[in-house]
């Protein structure tokens, strides 16, 4: 091979080698970027979602990624729920942490947006998982009422026989609310006792607590979900709840303090900081890698007394729930 | 071992066949490889001293954070202490607590600082609260007696002690919120209904302050953090917390919190980081700064590309300049090289002259080269002309017709006239002339050949010539075994006769003589005492000048002189010396060359 060959061949080499270090420069100067993650949900913003959002915030620092929330409380329908995501894909978002709301329960309306950018549901899925294939992180719905009425039961030695029992949550008739009663009502089989109401607060027009005032009397409530956990706290710490006792489901500091005031016997709450962290650490996984596949992660709950209430054990935990902003 | 065969085979046949690369091609390789070396050798110097300098600076970065931060925290508590010492020793101490002013004092104190505290509260040995500020009820049964900062202040009675983050618990301020604090306790002596007690002063401090401190120097993009502990490794803050305690993040506090204040390096969880503590005064808790490996090389991928790109971009330059280096310097070399080459090929020589001065001397030098060469090409030809054609002159010279007839006509005489004797003598002389002229054909005989066959000659002529002169030799032994060209005394010898002493009446005398010159030569002298020959002729005897008179074909010391030099070369031949009407001394200077076979050799192939 002559010398000009060569010299040639050399050439176009390093030239190619240049070429491909601008390129890798250039590249690395631009995955600056931050990706963005929008987490939409009821009340998302409100002081009782403070340890999911403390859990969001963590992993978003974590995995370097940009997040921003989107209440949807006033999403009431399908036509509602279609024009909040088309917004946020029209305004470039990368990924999507979504807990589906009251009148948005058929997939039509998210498929579309899911071949666009990967969406991560959270708790309170609407959906049928294993026919649909998709991702959700929520703790098992079916322990979390079984662990509810296990608290209950120790409460009274396992011996509640001939009690009343009273069920209450917002939306009795989701997904998540059936797996939970059928869990508490795993439990309470052939204990004796009767489950004389099952509320569902949504479907009065009256408020939680005006609702709860005007039931039955029962000796024992359980109440399904925070929303129903504070409202019976309420009701229960202002002595309305004709003498009932109360164990309930919640992930609020509101719902911690009933406990505390004795206005409630037993609590047992989901791991909502672990939810919102295995949520955006999945989404991150998959815009690291589009060829992830994302999984459900199942998180875990904790069932406190008044007495252990402030145990070391517990601190981390309260202190997820207690964080703002 | 059949692959080590072939291999060896291949790698022999590959360097027969390997052609050694051209000057250019050379000198272009050298300038290249050196510039590589130092483009490499430059850039990866200059990138490991910018990664160090970058290391040094996070690291130095991150102990002046952990100054300033630490200072800050000891600054506020500082300042806690001084509220609790305050509040014990300028008011618990100085009122009974049944009096309402020691609850103004602590109220103006609380006032004071309340953005930093959260309650101050004085508690008896039994737990049952005393006063606080600001003034809520007490939870029913929060059971302080367990809580750790009362039980740590009644067990080191001397101390202030800090207690962990922890929520509290022991106020019931109507509504849903839970503080998280730091309580700073100690027990305190005081007065109540005039009756000293032992009890503990708790001042809680909001744990957001120090949260505020450490969030803002943890606002880093490069994975670098801070956190504190105390010294037994026990978390007091840190950015991840809440993923420690659900075991998705795994800290090294336990080994950290022990460690005092400087510099480590350290690896855990499978990766090294480097560690900065930094001790908190009145707290013994530690400030500790984790630098992982990333984020000392945060952003330095950018910087590495940048510096390959801008090697390669240099290696690409200086490959150009090398190649145009390289060929300006070969260029002369080459045209020079196809010149020789042209040359070779049989075309005219036409030598490249130019380029760098040690270029043009080659090439001029080659020129000259090529230029004598043909000059001495032309000359061998030349001579190897004239040595023919005087070869052929001898030959011509040693069967001279005339002195055969002559001689073999004077042996007829003599057989006629009966003189047997003399004619045995003259056919004996005259073979013996023949043999040597013949010599086998040789060219190169012995001085002592060449002397009988002229003393030969001479006894033939004195016979033909009835005596009318006199011939003497003087030969010394010596010279009798050196070489000499053949038939070179004889011409002499005939000149001697013809021209010298031919016509005296019975006076002539010619005598021969040989020896050995002081320089180591031969010198044989033909002299006769003819009449000699006029001055102005004697330099145009040995050229074939026209106008000096020749007898017979005129070849006889021309031949001989060119016969001499062709073979023994320039400083020998002949040389005459005459004076008129005194006699011509005709010299052969020799060499003296021994008479070997090898020599004999050597001077018949020139």
């Amino acid at each position: 091979m002559t010398s000009k060959k060569l010299f040639i061949i050399a050439e176009i080499t390093l030239a190619f080698i240049v070429a491909v270090l601008t390129a890798l420069f250039l590249m690395g100067r631009s995955n600056t970027k931050k990706k963005n993650v929008t987490v939409i949900a009821n009340g998302v913003k409100d002081e009782s979602r403070s340890a999911f959002r403390y859990g969001l915030r963590q992993a978003a620092k974590d995995f370097g990624l940009e997040l921003s929330y989107v209440d949807a409380s006033d999403t009431r329908d399908a036509d509602a729920g279609k024009a909040l995501l088309d917004r946020e894909l029209s305004l470039g978002v990368d990924a999507l942490i979504i807990e589906p709301g009251v009148g948005t329960d058929t997939w039509d309306i998210y498929s579309e947006a899911s071949k666009k950018v990967p969406i991560m549901f959270v708790g309170n899925t609407l959906f049928d998982t294993d026919v649909e294939n998709i991702s959700v992180t929520e703790a098992d719905q079916t322990l979390l009422g079984r662990a509810l009425a296990t608290k209950m039961l120790e409460s009274y030695d396992n011996h509640i026989s001939g009690k009343r029992i009273g069920l209450v949550g917002e939306n009795l008739s989701t997904p998540c609310m059936m797996e939970r009663r059928a869990g508490v009502m795993d439990v309470l089989r052939d204990t004796g006792c009767e489950v004389i109401y099952n509320l569902a607060t949504s479907d009065d027009s009256a408020d939680p607590e005006t609702s709860l005032a005007s039931q039955p009397r029962v000796d024992i409530l359980l109440a399904l979900d925070t929303a129903t956990c504070e409202a019976a706290g309420e009701v229960s710490f202002l002595g309305n709840l004709h003498h009932a006792t109360l164990f309930g489901i919640g992930d609020s500091m509101k719902s911690v303090s009933f406990l505390d005031k004795k206005a409630m016997l037993g609590l047992v709450v989901p791991d909502s900081f672990m939810t919102g962290y295995q949520s955006v650490s999945e989404i991150a996984q998959k815009l690291r890698s589009r060829f992830y596949t994302m999984q459900s992660p199942s998180v875990t709950y904790k069932p406190l007394s008044r007495s252990d209430l402030f145990s070391p054990a517990n601190q981390e935990m309260l202190f997820a729930m207690g964080q703002s902003a | 071992m059949k692959w080590t065969k072939k291999f060896s085979e291949r790698w022999t046949a590959f360097r027969k066949n390997f052609q050694p690369w051209g000057i250019q091609m050379t000198t272009m390789a050298s300038f290249s490889a050196v510039v590589i070396s130092i483009a490499v050798i430059l850039g990866v110097v200059l990138y490991m001293r910018f990664s160090t300098s970058i290391r040094e600076t996070s690291v130095e970065r991150t102990e002046q954070q952990l100054e300033e931060t630490a200072s800050s925290l000891e600054d506020y508590l500082l300042s806690m202490r001084q509220i609790s010492d305050s509040v014990y020793y300028n008011i618990i101490k100085n009122y009974d607590t049944a009096d309402t002013a020691l609850v103004e004092q602590m109220n103006l104190l609380y006032e004071a600082n309340h953005d930093k505290i959260l309650t101050i509260a004085l508690y008896n040995e039994q737990g049952s609260l005393v006063t606080a500020q600001p003034v809520a009820s007490q939870k029913e049964d929060p059971d302080v007696t367990r809580q750790i900062w009362f039980t740590e202040a009644l067990d080191q009675v001397e101390n202030l002690h800090f207690s962990r983050p922890h929520i509290q618990n022991l106020f019931d301020d109507g509504g849903y919120h839970y503080y998280t604090v730091i309580s700073l306790s100690r027990e305190v002596e005081f007065i109540q209904n005039r009756r000293p007690r032992v009890g503990v002063l708790l001042v809680d401090m909001n744990f957001s302050a120090i949260e505020r401190i450490l969030k803002r120097i943890n606002d880093t993009e490069n994975g670098q953090y801070y956190y504190l502990c105390d010294n037994a490794g026990n978390i007091v803050y840190h950015p991840r917390n809440m993923q420690i305690s659900e075991g998705l993040f795994k800290e090294n506090a336990s080994v950290d919190g022990r460690r005092t204040n400087g510099v480590y390096d350290t690896s855990f969880g499978g990766k090294n980081h480097k560690v900065v503590v930094k001790t908190i005064g009145y707290t013994g808790w530690r400030l500790i700064g984790v630098i992982p490996r990333s984020a000392l090389t945060y952003g330095t991928n950018n910087i590495r590309y940048f510096i390959t790109m801008v090697v390669t971009l240099t290696l690409m330059l200086m490959l150009i300049v090398s190649r145009l280096v390289a060929s300006r310097i070969s260029r002369p070399i080459l045209l020079l090289n196809d010149s020789v080459k042209n040359y070779e090929a049989g075309e005219k020589p036409e030598i490249y002259i130019g380029g760098s001065p040690e270029i043009r001397h080659l090439g001029s030098s080659i020129e000259k080269s090529y230029l004598r060469i043909d000059e001495l090409m032309h000359q061998i030809v030349l001579e190897q002309n004239e040595r023919r054609k005087s070869e052929i002159d001898a030959m011509q010279s040693q069967i001279n017709p005339h002195f055969l007839y002559n001689t073999l006509d004077s042996i007829t005489w003599m057989v006629e006239g009966e003189k047997n004797d003399e004619a045995v003598y003259m056919i004996s002389q005259l073979a013996r002339l023949l043999r040597i002229s013949l010599s086998h054909g040789r060219t190169i005989i012995s001085v002592r050949d060449e002397i009988q066959h002229a003393e030969s000659y001479m006894n033939i002529q004195k016979i033909r010539y009835k005596d009318s002169f006199s011939f003497s030799m003087d030969i010394d032994p010596a010279i009798g075994d050196m070489c000499t060209v053949k038939l070179i005394i004889q011409p002499l010898l005939e000149n001697a006769i013809n021209y010298g002493v031919q016509g005296m009446d019975d006076d002539g005398e010619i005598a021969l003589t040989g020896k050995m010159t002081p320089a180591g030569d031969i010198a044989i002298s033909v002299t006769d005492n003819g009449m000699g020959i006029p001055e102005e002729d004697i330099p145009l005897l040995l050229t074939k000048n026209d106008r000096v008179h020749r007898h017979g074909n005129g070849v006889g010391l021309v031949n001989v002189e060119r016969r001499i030099r062709l073979i023994f070369g320039e400083p020998y031949g002949l040389t005459i010396k005459s004076e008129l009407d005194e006699g011509t001394t005709v010299t052969i200077l020799l060499p003296a060359v021994p008479f070997t076979k090898e020599n004999c050799e050597k001077l018949e192939n020139g």
